[in-house]
């Protein structure tokens, strides 16, 4: 027995004017798209890339892209020390993908256990771990990731480390919410007293309905944690020099920003898309299975 | 009184926040190596490596030091830099703290004067050319990285035009481009809120009745729907202001902002851990006491809490 909405909400979609039909398709399909490119570049990087992302060719740096008077040996230009930019721009996506990959289900699912683990039991665990929550909150990880950055070394494993740690309490507060208000339904109720368990009330009926909130947040996080990667990149607490990363590339075409367009322009352009990608397709998302979490983002 | 016991308990919460930062911070700045071989020449004796470690309290156990720590901290000591001849921490992060505030209170400034009456304008006319401009404007504020936004407006509108200065903090004209960098995001998701608010409660009964009252247009929206469409901006603002006082960490370094998120940064590099512990310590409890502010200024605006919290 699984229930959704509290009371049917009625959505309005919002285009009163002009072809409905074709914008709303465009609107979920050209996502899709992005994303399916962005997944079979970062994917198939060692396969597809025209060079190798690292090989330093000093006699060809800072050629143009193609469209900008450029050669098709480097279609979108090379960076100052000669490297093949769509080439980096293909691995850096595999570094975002590693990260989401990681960071995303895995904050996911911790933030949902906490949350549902708090909301159900209650009492002095909810208080633990709802501070827990708080200090997350007041610490800015930002800071946090540069402070241990600086101990360890810049690796992609304290990237992924940092992201988890900040990621996973925006699901526990949610599902929090969600489950202090369902467990007091009578189907909750009912099934306490036909004798189930705490364990089986979350799997069957706790689970079920705030799997719609999960999802969302899972959809909108994902440009949020690929532009925290590049900034913490960018900062230099990232991943390592020489790692062809999105922020990397932008802190090095910082260096020749007045000379050339295309080192620092591409990367992060790259990344506008892709975080625009992702709000477009968790907007999409929510609008569908749960516009009352329209304050999300 | 019960809207002061509130007010306390969140104060109380806000003081244990600080004090588990604090902890954390403490300890992870320990787990670095030799503070004393950036205090010392390369060529030190080791019995001058001792006094200064001696002089530093380095050489007591962990638990001694942070014990000593806690002490300080309890006394507002925030102890002295391991640079500059031993100027106190706090001191040097006032100077810092202000610049930061500054570049964050602007940032907030103009989000909010931005997002709101544009928020309005496209509720107003929805799905009109003014509603279609703001929701592009929100859908890329949203998702520009403000790192990059920072260095294309530094090219655009310093080094090319030259109307602003490409850094540092000399006066207004340089705070305007690190302050719109910062506060763009903010100001996307202020105005989608807003307006999302004002949508639904544009077809409410009350707006009808107030309508049918005779009343002007101007006081419906004003007095009417906009009081009601803002309360859940009130929340978003106050995650918003850990959001800002974080992201100013990286627009600070953009624009070589003197700040405190720079001078963490340059602590780390130089192994300063009092100045990163307080630079720290001072963020975390500037962000959890807006926090607590917001929250104490839900109760006040909305009725329905007020009640039940006012008895």
């Amino acid at each position: 027995m699984t229930e959704r909405a509290a009371a049917p909400i009625e959505v309005e979609f919002s285009e009163p004017r002009g072809p409905i039909r074709w914008r709303r398709w465009l609107g979920l399909s050209l996502p899709l798209a992005i994303g399916l490119v962005f997944l079979l570049a970062g994917v198939l990087a060692d396969d597809l890339a025209p060079h190798d992302p690292s090989f330093i060719d000093l006699s060809a740096r800072l050629a143009p892209p193609v469209f900008d008077g450029g050669t098709w040996d480097h279609p979108l230009g090379t960076d100052d020390v000669g490297r093949d930019i769509l080439s980096r721009l293909m691995h850096g996506a595999r570094i975002s993908l590693i990260v989401v990959a990681i960071v995303v289900p895995g904050s996911a699912a911790f933030g949902t256990l906490v949350g549902m683990a708090s909301g159900w039991l209650g009492g002095s665990t909810e208080q633990i771990l709802m501070r827990i929550v708080d200090v997350q909150l007041a610490l800015p990880a930002i800071l946090f990731a540069v402070l241990l950055g600086s101990i360890f070394g810049p690796s992609l494993r304290n990237v992924i480390i940092i992201l988890l740690i900040w990621t996973w309490s925006g699901y526990a507060r949610l599902v929090r919410s969600e489950v202090l208000s369902l467990r007091e339904r009578d189907f909750t109720t009912a099934s306490r007293a036909l004798g189930a368990g705490g364990w089986w009330i979350m799997r069957k009926h706790l689970l079920p309905n705030v799997v719609n909130t999960i999802v969302i947040i899972m959809t909108l996080e994902v440009a949020i944690v690929i532009q925290v990667e590049a900034a913490l990149s960018f900062l230099g607490v990232g991943v390592p020099a020489g790692t062809a990363s999105w922020g990397r590339m932008i802190t090095e075409g910082r260096e020749v920003m007045i000379v050339a367009w295309w080192p620092i322009w591409l990367p992060g352009l790259a990344l506008l898309t892709i975080s625009l990608t992702g709000n477009l397709m968790g907007d999409w998302l929510r609008d569908r299975l749960d516009p009352r979490l329209r304050h999300l983002h | 009184m019960q809207f002061w016991n509130y007010v306390a308990v969140r104060l109380l919460q806000t003081i244990v926040v600080v004090f588990v930062v604090a902890t954390i911070v403490f300890f992870v700045a320990r787990l670095v190596g030799n503070p004393e071989s950036f205090l010392l020449p390369y060529e030190a004796t080791d019995d001058e490596i001792e006094t200064v470690r001696e002089r530093f309290g380095l050489n007591d156990s962990l638990i001694v030091q942070y014990g000593h720590f806690l002490g300080d901290l309890v006394q507002l000591d925030f102890g002295t830099s391991y640079r500059g001849a031993g100027t106190s921490t706090i001191a040097a992060i006032g100077d810092r703290a202000v610049n930061t505030l500054k570049l964050t209170a602007a940032g907030l400034v103009f989000a909010v004067c931005l997002s709101i009456p544009l928020g309005i304008a496209a509720a107003l006319r929805r799905g009109r050319f003014t509603d279609w401009l703001a929701r592009l404007l929100a859908v890329f504020g949203q998702a520009t990285p403000s790192f990059w936004l920072g260095l294309m407006v530094i090219f655009f509108f310093a080094v090319e035009l030259g109307w602003f200065p490409t850094g540092g903090a000399e006066g207004f004209k340089s705070l305007i481009l690190p302050a719109v960098s910062l506060g763009l995001l903010e100001m996307a998701a202020i105005m989608r809120l807003t307006r999302s608010g004002m949508i639904d409660v544009l077809g409410a009964d009350f707006i009808v009745t107030a309508r049918a009252k005779g009343l002007r247009e101007r006081t419906v929206i004003t007095r009417h729907a906009l009081r009601h469409a803002l309360l859940p901006v009130v929340t978003v603002l106050g995650l918003g202001m850990g959001r800002l006082i974080a992201g100013a960490v990286i627009i600070e370094v953009v624009f070589a902002w003197p700040g405190v998120g720079r001078l963490i940064i340059d602590s780390i590099v130089q192994s300063d851990y009092p100045m990163v512990q307080t630079a720290i310590i001072v963020l975390a409890a500037s962000i959890a006491l807006a926090n607590a502010a917001v929250d104490v200024s839900y109760r006040l605006i909305d009725p329905r809490i007020r009640v039940g919290g006012l008895g």
